[in-house]
């Protein structure tokens, strides 16, 4: 595949115009999840899990299913029993339906506290509740397996007795109990530690956390009389809502139809089903369109968090600062199926340094917990953390600079991955001049206990299929429709790349997002693709439509097409510059040329940019209660090209402030039984807008040649370096390494009290 | 002729080899050249004449999406890496 000629000068791409969909959000107007409402619709309820691990000897649903103002009730039986049935979810590797299903109502055993065992439709949510609970569960109760140390142990209880390791090229016999292995590795690691002179190795636990998206997991499902379904839902992709659904019920794909609603935030979290399914088949048995809204306990309860880890970590460098030697042994929770994050957070744990010598472990690690999810650049954060509090213990040991150090290392175009390819164009050694650069970096920090720390991060990002589709209206105004829910203002993104190809204003595109029946297929909203992936598409669609015009052009010229020159918007006759149409013009004169005009595309791009970052904290810690204050934050990322550099900066201060909830607060709290004992936003403290300040996101530009405009994703490695960084600042401020997230106040005071007693 | 990249946890089938020139002009059939060279490869690679679970593969380094049947060129590179997902 060739690179693209990207223009030395953008007309479009690089302004703020505002969003379309922007006013409606902020006054009330758009739909969500639970903005949308059916006549004669029934509300639905789950009866879930209060056992982390049981096995289900009976269930007898006979209350419910006479309690007034119920109208179905259904437990497991009611599925079909699928068998094993793997779908491709692109770089994501494939995914085991048959767990999806289970997870949305267990079958045989529950797995986790909150898992869903029978769900019920009423005529109101109220009375739904209420029968719920009449329904009877009869357990064997089963030893939890809470953390992945424990998990991997040789007597470890047994979550899956069919239970296959499923991760990169693993032996089949099952090694561990309950995990899949991966590894990697470049180069001798044993003779590179043996030319080190400064070896260290450090451990690390991080908390399973969650995503937090605001609004939680609303869908509302109709079963047509016909047999054809339709399902309202508030989701990161209608296609893989679709899909999944198709394979748990084991209905034709085209007898769905998924309707993305608004998405009040996902990050990861809303890629698949939950409820759905059990809303489709209420709305089956009563004949009525059901409508089930989660609650915020269930989400934290029974939605895909992020993993806890178990990291260990072996760094070995040379009295010049050169790195020479890495092990890396990380453990992320899978939940309770197969298939968390460990691939993304393993081989990413060192990318970003040129290390010769380098092997990486990873393990797949099921636990009594909701079955994980993405959660932007998953994975990322705990390797990140662990590594780059190391090379800030190595930097502080050899007296270096930390960015000099960094940038002796980074790893620069075509230097070799631990993937083992070489590295696209990354633009890593101009991130770290510009954090030297900085006013931030060169300032005076100031007052006692206040520190200031520096970590360094990467991600991947993906391409995957994306559809768009184009139609010039005889106005000059064109309609654009994709399949990529807008979770970040990609409409206007999409809209913008589109004005650019076209020669005409962004105000003149129209953007939506389509459902399942009415465009073309696109994978999720994740992976930080969809400006640069659907934005590909929409290009693509552009140079149709610039196509088809020029022909219609040569037509009322009587002109070979190839005599026509387009130019910014402009149809201009070669043969006789006089003669010339604007986009507008030329769009009223299609009718009567032929007829109107339209272009689909499908991409599935592979020219993927790297995203890489670099964040620097300042802040001041109070010694007597163990609170962190953050006074300064400045990200520094590599955009690529920011089509919309305000929503790149909202992504950065948005993913910042995320990854500063998971340094300093966020986690699960399990009791010894495995009951999550954190269920609501009071106690899951998330921060807000009184913990952080401004965060500065300064925006670098080296373009991805994958892009027409050289964009590169940029939505997920804002998480990636903000809990090392705030990590390498306490070090600095009051001279305690901290290794283990989240660094609540308490373990503050408990590691300050254990340096001075 | 494509140089195909074994990954470590491969390399006990190739005797620690790292990488193997074979003839090829697609995925599919550099790995069935890895077969005739290494017997065992392939049932790591291809399940259900798919990728494996957990693996995609990297021609030129770029993950590409038509897997097996990714036409190669004469010096092209082959890497089979773990799948990796996003949010």
């Amino acid at each position: 595949m060739n690179d693209y000629v990207i223009p030395e000068k953008l007309r479009v791409v690089g302004t703020t115009p505002i969003r379309p969909d922007g006013h409606d959000k902020v006054t009330g107007r758009a739909k969500f999840g639970d903005d949308f409402h059916l006549p004669g619709m029934l509300h639905g309820k789950v009866l879930r899990s209060p056992h982390a691990h049981a096995r289900i000897k009976s269930i007898d649903t006979s209350h419910a299913e006479t309690f007034p103002g119920v109208h179905a009730v259904v437990t497991a039986a009611d599925f079909p029993k699928i068998s094993s049935n793997v779908i491709d979810a692109g770089e994501a590797g494939q995914i085991d339906m048959q767990d999806v299903a289970d997870n949305c109502i267990a079958r045989e055993k529950v797995f986790y506290d909150g898992h869903a065992v029978a769900a019920v439709a009423a005529d109101n949510a109220h009375i739904a509740e209420e029968a719920a609970n009449l329904i009877q569960v009869d357990y064997e109760l089963l030893d939890p397996v809470m953390d992945v140390r424990s998990a991997m142990a040789d007597n470890a209880t047994v979550l899956h007795d069919n239970f296959l390791p499923g991760a990169f090229l693993a032996p089949t016999e099952k090694a561990l109990p309950n995990a899949s292995k991966l590894e990697l590795a470049m180069g001798d690691v044993s003779a590179g530690f043996d030319e080190a002179d400064i070896i260290i190795e450090r451990e690390f636990t991080t908390e399973t956390v969650h995503q937090g998206y605001i609004e939680t997991h609303i869908v509302t499902a109709q079963w047509g009389a016909n047999g054809m379904v339709t399902v309202w839902t508030t989701t990161q992709g209608q296609f893989a809502i679709r899909d999944q659904l198709a394979l748990v019920l084991e209905l034709p794909m085209s007898a769905i139809t998924v309707i993305p609603l608004e998405i009040g935030g996902g990050f990861g979290g809303k890629d698949s089903i939950y409820i759905d399914p059990l809303a489709v088949v209420l709305s089956k048995q009563s004949g009525r369109p059901v409508k089930m809204v989660m609650s915020r306990a269930e989400t934290l309860r029974a939605t895909g968090p992020s993993s806890g880890t178990y990291i260990k970590a072996r760094l070995g460098v040379k009295i010049d600062g050169t790195l020479v030697a890495a092990e890396f042994h990380g453990a992320y929770e899978a939940g309770a199926y197969s298939g968390g994050p460990v691939a993304p957070g393993v081989s990413t744990a060192l990318t970003r340094y040129n290390i010769p010598n380098v092997k990486i472990e990873g393990y797949d690690v099921l636990v009594n917990k909701p079955k994980v999810k993405p959660y932007r650049a998953p994975g990322a954060t705990p390797s990140n953390f662990a590594v780059e509090t190391m090379i800030d213990e190595l930097c502080r040991e050899l007296k270096l600079d930390p960015v000099e150090f960094r940038l002796h290392n980074a790893l620069k175009t075509g230097d070799r991955l631990v993937l083992g390819f070489p590295c696209p164009e990354i633009g890593g050694v101009e991130i770290l001049k510009a954090v030297q650069n900085h006013a931030h970096y060169q300032s005076d920090i100031g007052g006692p206990h206040r520190g200031r720390g520096l970590a360094y991060g990467f991600w991947f990002g993906a391409g995957l299929p994306s559809s768009a589709d184009l139609m010039v209206n005889s106005d000059g105004t064109v309609q654009l429709c994709s399949g990529s829910p807008d979770m970040s203002g990609t409409r206007i993104t999409l809209a913008m790349q589109a004005a650019e190809a076209l020669g005409i204003e962004p105000n003149d595109i129209f953007p939506s997002v389509g459902d399942t029946a009415s465009v073309g297929y696109s994978f999720q909203t994740v992976a930080s693709r969809t400006t640069f992936a659907t934005g590909i598409a929409v290009y693509q669609a552009a140079q149709d439509i610039l196509a088809q015009m020029a022909e219609r052009a040569a037509l009322i010229w009587q002109i070979a097409t190839d005599n026509i020159l387009i130019d910014g918007g402009r149809f201009v006759n070669k043969t006789n510059v006089q003669q010339c149409f604007t986009f507008k013009e030329l769009a009223g004169k299609l009718v009567g040329t032929g007829g109107p005009i339209a272009a689909r595309a499908l991409a599935s791009p592979e020219g993927v940019g790297f995203q890489i970052t670099a964040h620097l904290v300042d802040l001041a810690v109070d010694t007597e209660t163990g609170k962190v204050d953050i006074l300064r934050y400045t990200a520094f990322q590599d955009a690529g090209k920011a089509v919309h550099p305000d929503f790149v900066e909202g992504q950065i201060q948005g993913g910042t402030v995320q990854g500063i909830g998971w340094a300093l607060n966020e986690e699960y709290f399990y009791d010894g039984a495995g009951h999550l004992k954190n269920t609501s936003l009071l106690d899951y403290r998330m921060p807000t807008i009184l913990d952080v300040p401004n965060i500065e996101a300064v925006i670098l530009e080296r373009p991805n040649p994958g892009h027409p405009y050289g964009v590169r994703g940029v939505g997920e490695v804002p998480i990636v370096p903000p809990a090392a960084a705030i990590a390498n600042a306490l070090y600095d401020a009051v001279g305690i390494r901290m290794n283990t997230l989240p660094m609540t106040p308490a373990k503050i005071l408990d590691k300050l009290n254990s340096i001075t007693d | 002729m494509p140089i195909a990249w074994i990954p470590h946890p491969m390399r006990e089938v190739t005797g620690g080899t790292e990488k193997v020139t074979i003839e090829a002009a697609n995925v599919l059939e550099a790995i069935r050249a890895l077969e005739g060279l290494y017997p065992g490869l392939v049932d790591l690679l291809i399940q259900n004449d798919q990728l494996g679970k957990g693996i995609a593969v990297a021609v030129d380094g770029r993950i590409v999406r038509r897997g097996l049947y990714e036409p190669l060129q004469s010096d092209s590179e082959i890497h089979f890496i773990p799948a990796l997902g996003a949010g």
